[in-house]
């Protein structure tokens, strides 16, 4: 049990004790002053009694009361004296009697007294006066053998009054002493404890400041100390914690300096919004690109600032933020988008958002980044024009020789000699060539820009292959070689592909052609396989096949074995690599399916079937591309400015 | 046969004014659109169109000939450099009734197409 509460008990039983202890005390000394009063009493009465036998008559039936003096009975002051016959009836009182009445009362009183007494010893009682209304302490005695009775008495208060007085002194002092205890005690007490908690709270006030390095302690156990050990102990995990997160801020502070560091050398523009779309970052090769170099950036909405737009019409595309910002997604637009910055600068850029996410994937932004690619697309249109002129002036002579070499094989110069007319025909060879050339060389750089233009359509491959097998079977006649044709194709029975009918077409000339030119002897087998997505044609040559060395860049721009192609037949070398750009641009593949040297080799290429994804994907792109070159051909320079004028 | 050959290269309606002559045929010759449009009035029976021209290019002029309810019964074909198929179709679309790419024909062929074309005219 803890020690106040001991102590209060301690305290209780010591009250209590002190409290019997003194109630015995005075009951004691209560009786013994009694005592005392009746044997004072006694005397008195004794001596009184002596006296007054003589005094009686009658044959002790009457007293000589005129004879009654009090000074020879040397009564004291503050005794009472009261003399009975034997008949019990007062005779004699020293006190003064006010009327009959208390007379009566007192004679009624003594006589029902009297009938418990002894009448012939002494004894002590305590009886009511009637005549001083006090409460008396008395003594009887007989006088002698008269029967006479003769009380001593005296007031009870007077006689006890000192002990009474003491007594209530000293209880008085008993219940200040214990009313101070009370009050002192708890007071103490509180203020001990209250002392406690301030020394603690001290101790927490420095916490408060910052001071995290002392400890905490209290001398006290019980709640308080466990309250200081409570207090330690956060204190400790205070500490431990400010120290972490002091740590970790100074390392994100020194991150951060070098994440700056490294945006500000970025040359993509790159612009952080939070949820709102109001800016939290814009470097400097945003500014530079905006325009906004020196204005307040931060807390602004982007839009207020930036817009991106299409290319076309400069409509608002804000689609790939907003996905980046709401559906989490990583968005880029390399083709098309705008940007307007500072007084509706127009710069076209590539730009691509992605989103901001907290450790728990929770989106609280994204990032904007983007590219001044103005030089670029002016590097892409001075391409096109280059293609476009390239195209038209390059092709051009050749058909003007072509067509003067005609006119003069047909006779429209004149008769012309057998040998003229064998030169005019190498001649015509020659340019049909070249302009195989030119065409090839044109068609792999507009490729690559991707500025042809497909008419992605769904189209019956069996068809597209037959036309071209009408054309050509007659080359592979003349040397002999025979052509086998799947029985599907001839029967119309593959699915729909969806592909521009005249590029599928090239695409086969391109390996019948090549099967033809490389066959000597044996066949050629066009096959079909049909898969989930794909249509796949199949060209099967029975020719000298393709040595594992050229292989891997069979299907590159001037590879090796193009090369080889050029020195046999006066190929380009370029057939290949043009089938298989235009197959993948459409959404399909072109490849070697299966060599051996010696035995022959079977080219393939895919289409997709209409609705596959690919297809899908394919169209999507080339309509995007598609919808680009129409507008820009609306906002270009008209085709001819650089040519010379005509000789007229 | 009145042909309005409209071509800006000088040398390939120098060409085709050679093949034209052999076959007694009046060549009247515009060098872009807007002179094509106005040697109209000459009332050619036949325009033979070149596409890519300064100026006015092929695409527009045909485009307004056929709006000139005048001149829009005259039938045109297109000659140029352009092979794709989508400029062959838009030619057609916008009214001509064919369509020869230079490096593939010959002047031969396209007199020979004309009078397949025009089997009465002279």
């Amino acid at each position: 049990m803890k020690t106040r509460y001991k102590l209060f008990l301690v305290y209780l039983a010591a009250v209590a004790l002190l409290l019997i202890l003194l109630s015995l005390t005075y009951h004691r000394w209560f009786e013994a002053q009694k005592q005392t009063i009746f044997e004072t009493n006694a005397q008195v009465a004794k001596s009184t009694a002596k006296t007054i036998e003589p005094m009686l008559l009658d044959n002790y039936q009457s007293v000589n009361l005129p004879g009654f003096d009090l000074a020879t009975l040397d009564l004291p002051a503050d005794r009472s004296l009261f003399l009975f016959n034997p008949q019990g009836s007062l005779v004699f009182t020293s006190k003064k009697i006010a009327n009959s009445t208390q007379y009566e009362n007192f004679n009624q009183q003594f006589k029902s007294i009297r009938g418990n007494l002894n009448l012939k010893t002494f004894q002590s009682l305590e009886f009511f006066d009637p005549f001083s209304q006090k409460p008396q302490l008395a003594t009887l005695a007989p006088v002698g053998n008269t029967g006479w009775l003769v009380i001593i008495s005296v007031d009870k208060s007077l006689a006890l009054g000192p002990i009474y007085q003491l007594l209530r002194w000293q209880i008085s002092l008993i219940i200040i002493l214990v009313i101070i205890i009370t009050i002192v005690v708890p007071f103490l007490f509180n203020r001990w404890i209250l002392l406690r908690i301030h020394l603690l709270t001290l101790q927490t006030q420095k916490i408060t400041k910052g001071e995290l390095d002392n400890p905490i302690t209290s001398t006290s156990r019980g709640e308080i100390g466990s309250l200081a050990e409570n207090l330690e102990t956060m204190r400790r995990e205070l500490k431990k914690r400010i120290t972490q997160l002091v740590k970790a801020k100074n390392e994100a502070e020194t991150i951060s300096q070098k994440d700056e560091a490294i945006l500000a050398s970025i040359g993509d523009g790159v612009c952080a919004i939070d949820t709102k779309g109001k800016v939290i970052l814009f470097n400097d090769a945003a500014r530079e690109i905006t325009g906004f170099v020196n204005e307040r950036v931060i807390g602004i909405r982007f839009q207020d600032i930036i817009q991106f737009g299409f290319e076309e019409d400069l409509t608002p595309n804000n689609q790939f933020i907003q996905k980046a910002l709401k559906d989490g997604e990583n968005t880029k637009m390399t083709n098309h988008t705008v940007l307007i910055g500072k007084n509706v600068r127009v710069i076209p850029v590539e730009a691509g958002a992605a989103p901001i996410k907290t450790k728990s994937s929770q989106i609280i932004g994204a990032i904007i980044v983007f590219r001044d690619v103005s030089h670029e697309r002016q590097l892409e249109n001075i391409k096109e024009d280059f293609f476009r002129i390239s195209s038209h002036e390059l092709k051009t002579p050749m058909s003007i020789i072509n067509g003067y070499v005609d006119m003069i094989l047909r006779g429209d110069a004149g008769k012309i000699s057998r040998k003229t007319r064998e030169y005019l025909q190498e001649i015509t060879q020659v340019v049909k060539r070249q302009l195989a050339l030119v065409n090839d060389l044109l068609s792999v750089s507009r490729f690559e820009s991707a500025r042809i233009a497909f008419n992605l359509q769904p189209i019956q491959l069996a068809d597209e292959i037959k036309k071209v097998l009408e054309e050509m079977t007659p080359q592979a006649k003349e040397k002999g070689l025979k052509i086998n044709v799947d029985r599907r194709i001839l029967a119309n029975q593959l699915p729909k592909v969806q592909a521009d009918p005249q590029e599928a077409r090239l695409m086969f000339v391109n390996f019948l052609g090549n099967a033809i030119k490389f066959t000597e002897k044996g066949k050629i087998d066009v096959g079909a396989k049909v898969e989930k997505d794909r249509v796949i044609i199949l060209v099967s040559d029975t020719g000298p096949g393709i040595e594992e060395e050229y292989r891997r860049t069979l299907f590159r721009r001037f590879s090796q074995f193009g090369a080889v192609l050029k020195r046999k037949s006066g190929g380009t070398g370029l057939g290949l690599f043009i089938t298989k750009f235009v197959a993948q641009r459409m959404g399909g593949d072109a490849w070697l399916e299966s060599s051996k040297a010696g035995y022959g080799s079977t080219f393939a290429f895919s289409l997709p079937i209409v609705g596959s994804k690919d297809a899908q994907t394919a169209k999507a792109q080339l309509v995007q591309e598609k919808k680009a070159r129409d507008e820009l051909e609306k906002i270009r320079v008209k085709p001819g400015s650089f040519r010379s004028p005509p000789i007229v | 046969m009145r042909i309005l050959l409209v071509e800006d290269d000088a040398m390939v309606s120098k060409l085709y004014q050679s093949k034209f002559d052999l076959e007694r045929f009046e060549t009247i010759i515009a060098s872009n659109g807007q002179e094509a449009l106005d040697k109209l009035p000459s009332n050619p029976d036949l325009i033979l169109l070149d596409l890519m021209m300064p100026v006015m290019d092929g695409f527009e002029f045909l485009e307004k000939v056929k709006k000139d309810p005048k001149y829009a019964k005259i039938p045109v074909i297109v000659l140029s450099i352009l092979g794709q198929e989508a400029d062959i179709k838009k030619a057609q679309k916008l009214g001509a009734i064919d369509y020869f790419v230079k490096e593939e024909v010959t002047p031969g062929q396209v007199v020979e197409r004309i009078r397949q074309h025009f089997p009465q005219k002279p």
